[in-house]
């Protein structure tokens, strides 16, 4: 690896080293001070990925450095921010190490942008894992927590063999074509001949592992668990940015896949399907809100796969539109369960929540409006978003997908409507929840400028990601 | 100069946006006030600025894209804004009537407790105000459309723990709704339209270049046009539609004076003239709003004959008046409605002010003997002209304008519009009568008002009484700027035939010409004809003043005597005709009625049942999932397996 490779990769290595450097000074002066540092490095991060011209278009045929990867750099480095500033009365009060927990947030950041940045089968698998090995311990972080612990478990069994899927699957593709580079293993399978079966096996195991990353159905089921168990400020991350790393790193791919498309579109068609239906129904009958939020990502991860089945730049940059909507309106919402949470107890039953919105009005108010713009009502983002995904199916021939997203459109407002009518219909019988602090405020204020600014002004946004869309 | 044209609604946007967040905590009510009024002052100078460039550029158009709104499909909309003369007119009027408005307001509204909410709404007003006449897009139009009917109806509900005030202002909203429902129609229809014949756009500018498209006087031009003025009768309180208007009187005074005298009202009219090239092609809908308008200049005018309170005297003045700029757009006369809704703007807002001085001061001297009495009641006023002369010239001043005495700005417009009702070939002389005789009660009933306020004995409570200031600087100064403008606003547009240039005529013509000469609306008349018209208008103008001076000055025990020998006509005139009673138990009652039903047989039974039927389904489905979700690792790694099975099956098998 060269030098000019290395500076082109800045971003990335400010994040890795800037991690491991606060996770050494953590051993000597322990302080929940560490967190700001960590804000103070992914926004470095962010800003040397959003100000500097790359020297090489591609870090050791594994990353790419260009105008996409580099987006998602200061996407994924500007959530982690917000994460960190979210965490930082939480870990004060849950007394969480604080060092140790900034080093492994930054070092998830890392493994994202790496991930977005992959071109590689290699660079893939090593970033999905760089940030799914963190999430293992960050899930488990409330050691003396039997959910937290229970949590983390299952989340690491589960990924022990989505990840034995993905080398497996990794391996049968590289046997079949002969490259780990994605251009080149994608005309490796091209052409018809005896390996052409041992590639499509692999690319059903990458699909397997991918859809449990992303928790489609049916890989979803441990979503639930471990959004209920883990630390809201983790959750809230590791619904939006290790989610939306993997679809990152798949629009790319399936940009460059060509004809290969053709033999996954049954899959993918299914998977998206069955994540719609199964989200929402499942969703329904939850009366806890992190329940609820899991199964509804279920679905917009269905609307998610929508977009990258369709294909072509208008769904994709749809797709990506629809990212960043979910992105802010889902770590709002983590953020108000955050900055509610107290040392003994972190609200999340519907029934803690009854009256709310008179005793806590501007946090219920926005938590309400992040639930109403996961479920597209304008003038918020997400209606835009919603809209975008439905009207590329339409466009692209997908009518059967389109109906099933509107009716699962429809069918989401009731249980998005639900927490809020608890919020503010109901007789005020809630306890009085902890106060928020600036730092909770002001993430929560950005969340939701952007969500309303997006609503009515996505132009730019639009403009921005045409721009960077391979 | 046109590229700062955003900044003319952005300052206002920035006052409302620091007094809304930081004028609860500053309390200062000077930095308030003068933060507000600065804001507005500011947009009227680079009004000013961006007026004096079109004056002296040829080319009359201009339009500015500050960013793109969104693209869907064939449709391109934008944050754009439109310069032309119409609208170059219209922000003149708004800023400036409203920076002195603003400044009027930090002396009458000091004290109270609302104070910085006061600053930012009516900066939002402005804001919302500036969008609907800058917009060069039907879109950003109705974005101000509905602003100013928000702004409206949080000003109107000022004093929202009095109850009727937020009666009033929710009576404001439910009426504008009706015409923003119209509103909406037309744009749609004209959108869908022309969209038919290929053109797929809301841009004014290519409207107005396309309109051509559609067959002339035929039924859509004529549905559009139509929706479209039922948008402008809500906004500008025309029949059916002007119940709201008197009502909203319970807003404080600069308010009526900015949004219910000088602006939003005016918003319909501007709307027409807007889309001059559509509503000419349309003479069936142009003969309607002349009727209507007309009917709503004599009607409101009947009534307000006989009110007693100096406020809704005042306001269905402005009904009447508004009546005459819709006379004057539907017999084609869009630069004269235009004309009119300048010099109304100066003249009503004086007059508004000039009532908010007297309320100020009777409110003062009753404050201050400890009484409750009504001090806008005008039966406890008269005398006045002494205790407030400055008032009293002003308002003087503009009463006679409005009467339409010759020199005077009210009698130019005025003029020009009765004219055009009866010389247009789109007039008629029965339209002319009505506007003539509408003039005369004008007349009346305006000096009326001006001899039971300022002349004759004081009435009021002989407590009370010596203790009636004259307004500080802060409210007489903006009364004497616009008593100026009231007297001399009318010299821009002072007709050939006494010897003028017209120069608003000229000003307006490369936004009205082309749809005029295209549609051939002319008035024509000889000389003398249009003489004999003037004098006939100022003579019945003159009679209508001695008439209230006989009844109000020289003989005050004659209305009695007149209430007395007509008790049913003047019942019915003083309860403004029931309409309001009317419109309750025909549309109101019924609604509420019809609502009940639905509420009670239609939804309860019904729509709920087959709800609440199709949600116990879904619900039941999700239900079942639950068993999958049992929480133990092997039965999640199972579904997995099976996943992995039957994706892998498929490639394997399957190709």
């Amino acid at each position: 690896m060269s030098a000019l490779e290395l500076q082109s990769l800045l971003p990335q290595i400010i994040l890795a080293l800037g991690a491991t450097t606060v996770l050494m000074l953590g051993a000597w002066y322990p302080s929940r001070k560490w967190i700001l540092g960590g804000v103070v490095i992914a926004l470095f991060a962010a800003l040397s990925a959003g100000l500097m011209t790359p020297a090489v278009p591609e870090v050791g045929n594994l990353y790419s450095t260009g105008s996409y990867a580099r987006f998602f750099v200061v996407l994924w480095s500007l959530l982690g921010a917000l994460s960190l500033l979210l965490s930082l009365r939480y870990a004060e009060i849950h007394d969480l190490p604080g060092s140790e927990y900034c080093a492994l947030i930054l070092f998830a950041i890392c493994g994202m942008s790496l991930l977005s940045a992959a071109t590689s089968l290699i660079g893939l698998f090593l970033g999905l894992e760089a940030f799914t090995l963190v999430f293992y311990i960050l899930i488990a972080f409330k050691r003396e927590d039997s959910r937290g612990a229970e949590a983390g478990l299952k989340y690491l069994v589960m990924g022990a063999v989505a990840t034995g899927f993905l080398a497996f699957g990794i391996s049968l593709i590289y046997a079949a074509s002969g490259s780990f580079h994605l251009p080149e293993a994608f005309a490796g399978l091209e052409q018809a001949g005896g390996m052409r079966p041992l590639g499509l096996a692999g690319w059903a195991l990458m699909l397997v592992a991918i859809g449990f990353k992303v928790s489609l159905a049916p890989f979803h089921l441990w979503t639930p668990d471990v959004y209920q168990g883990a630390p809201a400020p983790v959750t809230g991350l590791l619904a939006t940015g290790s989610k939306g790393a993997v679809f990152a790193s798949l629009v790319p791919l399936f940009a460059a896949l060509g004809p290969l498309k053709a033999d996954l579109e049954q899959v993918l068609w299914l998977l998206a399907a069955l994540s719609l239906l199964a989200g929402t129904f499942a969703a329904l009958p939850q009366r806890n809100l992190k329940r609820m939020l899991a199964y509804s990502s279920v679905v917009h991860m269905g609307y998610l796969m929508i977009g990258l089945l369709v294909g072509g730049s208008e769904a994709h940059r749809a797709l990506l539109f629809y990212l960043i909507s979910y992105a802010f309106a889902t770590l709002a919402a983590f953020g108000v369960l955050t900055s509610f949470s107290r040392v003994d107890d972190e609200p999340q039953e519907y029934a803690d929540f009854r009256g709310l919105g008179y005793l806590h009005p501007r946090r219920s108010s926005l938590l309400a409006a992040c639930l109403l713009s996961l479920a597209g009502i304008p003038p918020l983002v997400g209606f835009f978003a919603k809209f975008g995904i439905i009207a590329a199916a339409l466009k692209g021939g997908y009518p059967g997908l389109a109906v099933i997203a509107v009716l699962a459109a429809l069918t989401s407002l009731y249980y998005y409507l639900a927490p809020i009518v608890v919020l503010f219909m109901q007789q005020r019988d809630a306890r009085q929840l902890r106060r928020g602090c600036r730092h909770e405020y002001f993430v929560l204020a950005l969340c939701f400028s952007a969500i309303l600014l997006l609503g009515v002004y996505p132009a730019p946004l639009l403009d921005l990601l045409t721009g960077i869309l391979p | 100069m046109y590229d700062y044209l955003w900044l003319i609604p952005f300052f206002p946007l920035v006052g409302f946006v620091f007094n809304g967040l930081f004028g609860k905590k500053i309390r200062n009510e000077a930095v308030i006030g003068g933060i507000g009024t600065l804001m507005i002052f500011l947009s009227f100078l680079v009004s000013c600025g961006n007026f004096y460039a079109l004056l002296q550029d040829s080319e009359k158009v201009h339009q500015r894209v500050i960013a793109s709104w969104m693209s869907v499909g064939d449709l391109q909309v934008d944050w754009g804004f439109l310069l032309d003369p119409l609208s170059a007119l219209m922000i003149l009027i708004i800023t400036g009537v409203g920076t002195l408005i603003h400044l009027y307001s930090i002396g009458y509204m000091h004290g109270e407790t609302g104070f910085y909410r006061f600053f930012a709404y009516l900066n939002l007003f402005c804001f919302s105000m500036l969008m609907l006449v800058l917009g060069n897009n039907a879109l950003v139009m109705f974005v101000g459309w509905e602003g100013v009917g928000l702004c409206s109806y949080l000003l109107i509900g000022y004093y929202f723990e009095k109850k009727s005030a937020g009666d009033a202002a929710k009576k404001a909203f439910v009426v504008n709704r009706i015409g923003d429902f119209g509103f909406l129609c037309g744009l749609l229809t004209l959108f869908w339209a022309l969209g038919n014949k290929g053109v797929w756009t809301i841009n004014f500018v290519e409207i107005a270049e396309n309109a051509h498209l559609l067959e002339s006087g035929g039924l859509i031009v004529t549905v559009v046009t139509l929706a479209f003025f039922l948008g402008a009768c809500g906004k500008s309180a025309q029949i059916p539609l002007f119940t709201w208007l008197p009502d909203a009187m319970e807003g404080p005074t600069p308010v009526s004076a900015l949004i219910h005298a000088a602006t939003m009202v005016t918003a319909g009219v501007y709307m027409i003239g807007r889309m001059n090239g559509l509503f000419a092609m349309a003479p069936d809908t142009m003969m309607t709003i002349a009727v209507v308008g007309a009917c709503t200049a004599l009607f409101a005018a009947t009534i307000g004959l006989a009110q007693n309170d100096i406020k809704r005297v005042l306001a269905y003045s402005t009904v009447s008046q508004l009546g005459y700029m819709f006379l004057a757009m539907g017999v084609g006369a869009f630069t004269a409605g235009i004309f009119h809704l300048m010099t109304h703007a100066f003249f009503k807002a004086c007059l508004f002010l000039g009532s908010g001085s007297v309320i100020h001061g009777m409110h003062h001297g009753y404050h201050h003997a400890h009484l409750k009495d009504d001090p806008q009641d005008m039966r406890n006023m008269g005398g006045l002209r002494k205790k407030m002369p400055i008032t009293f010239w002003t308002f003087l001043l503009s009463t006679i304008a409005i009467a339409g005495i010759p020199l005077f700005s009210g009698f130019f417009s005025k003029d020009e519009i009765l004219w055009w009702s009866f010389g247009s070939n789109r007039g008629h002389w029965l339209l002319w009568l009505v506007g003539a005789v509408a003039a005369g009660m004008t007349a009346f009933y305006m000096f009326r008002l001006v001899f039971m306020t300022f002349f004759g004995e004081q009435r009021t409570d002989p407590r009370a009484k010596d203790h009636i200031p004259e307004s500080g600087l802060t409210i007489t100064i903006p009364l004497m700027v616009l008593a100026a403008l009231a007297v001399v606003g009318g010299y821009i547009g002072i007709p050939a035939i006494l010897g003028g240039a017209n120069h608003i005529k000229q000003f307006l013509d490369p936004v009205f010409g082309k749809a005029i000469a295209l549609n051939q609306i002319e008035a024509h008349g000889t000389h003398a004809l249009e003489y004999s018209l003037m004098a006939v208008s100022v003579g019945i103008a003159v009679f209508g003043i001695f008439l209230a001076w006989v009844m109000y000055v020289k003989n005050p025990a004659l209305p009695a005597r007149f209430v007395a020998s007509f008790p049913g006509l003047w019942k019915a005139v003083f309860n403004k005709w029931y309409i309001d009673e009317l419109y309750d138990a025909v549309f109101v009652n019924n609604c509420k009625r019809i609502g009940t039903f639905l509420w009670k047989g239609f939804d309860v039974r019904i729509v709920d049942g087959i709800v609440n039927g199709t949600a116990w389904v879904v619900k039941g489905i999700g239900s079942g999932l639950r068993y999958t979700q049992t929480g133990f690792l092997h039965n999640y790694a199972m579904g997995m397996v099976v996943g992995v099975v039957v994706i892998v099956g498929y490639y394997i098998l399957g190709k």
